[in-house]
């Protein structure tokens, strides 16, 4: 097994970071189909400020992010304004909301712990973990929900649309203590990273 | 342990596509095609390899597993590999 990591995971150090997040989102997302194009060509807003956006990189490359994933952690107003997530929150249980997960194409459906999607997962839980959390939701467009219920997610709503995006949507969330076994293997195999260093919004 | 035979090793790898997602067709599943092409999702690339592993008994390296490509990179590996490390071999040194 490496000993070495292939893939690190951080959070945005700078501008420049934000914008290369915001480039790849919007690309993976409109090569998808899932989002119509838009004149700016990125896709950043305000939550990506109040929350704990992970950017995976190809070592040594630590400029171009082949993968990213945000984690918002509740106990802000933004995440609780969220019209489909707000129903879904169960009281006295801290919850989180993974959005924005998306992969450069050219790197997706790499194998076991080489996996970019992997190491995204394994990010976004520890993220989780660290801030108490014990439901993770999220929405997903129709062709990813089979993915996230392979995951341990369930869905809890759905469908519904989304302005700028084509396809139906769905509400899923996961008790972060009951994910798949062979998951929580693989990601016991990859590399020690850093500790999540940040949890804005916890 | 006896060495892995290619053709065992490519038909686990069908049987293990085919029990992770029952709509793709075992038959395009050769050692030829990318495995972009197989259209396996992104969980089910990861869960392939530990099916693999259980089943042979192996361990594949993350560097070595991202560059692989096809299904025949994937073959060779398997083929190739070691035996995982266990605590207990150790222990006996």
């Amino acid at each position: 097994m490496a000993t070495q990591p292939l893939i690190e995971v951080r959070e945005p150090a700078d501008e420049f970071d934000r914008q290369q997040m915001g480039a790849l989102r919007y690309r993976e997302f409109v090569r998808d189909g899932n989002m119509k194009p838009l004149p700016e060509e990125t896709l950043l807003d305000p939550r990506d400020e109040r929350s704990t956006c992970l950017l995976a990189y190809l070592l040594p490359d630590r400029e171009r992010p082949v993968g990213t994933l945000r984690v918002t952690i509740e106990g802000r107003s933004d995440f609780e304004t969220e019209e489909h997530i707000r129903p879904h929150v169960v009281p006295g249980q801290k919850c989180a909301e993974v959005t924005r997960l998306a992969v450069d194409v050219v790197h997706r459906g790499r194998l076991g712990p080489g996996s970019v999607f992997l190491h995204l997962i394994r990010a976004a839980r520890e993220t989780c973990l660290a801030a108490g959390v014990r439901h993770i939701l999220c929405v997903a467009w129709y062709k990813s929900v089979p993915v996230y219920e392979r995951i341990g997610f369930e869905r809890v709503e759905g469908p519904f649309r989304y302005a700028h995006y084509v396809f139906d949507h769905y509400v899923l969330r996961l008790d972060v203590h009951r994910m798949s076994p062979r998951l929580l293997a693989m990601m016991a195999r990859l590399p020690a990273a850093a500790p999540p260093k940040l949890v804005r919004n916890a | 342990m006896p060495p892995v035979e290619p053709e065992s090793v490519l038909e686990a790898i069908r049987m293990a596509v085919a029990s992770l997602d029952a709509s793709i067709d075992p038959r395009q599943v050769v050692p030829e095609a990318e495995l972009s092409d197989v259209g396996l999702d992104s969980l089910a690339a990861v869960e392939l390899v530990g099916l693999l592993e259980e089943r042979f008994d192996v361990a594949l390296s993350e560097e070595k597993l991202f560059q692989a490509t096809r299904v025949g990179d994937l073959l060779e590996l398997v083929c190739g590999a070691a035996p995982p490390a266990r605590t207990a071999d150790l222990g006996r040194r």
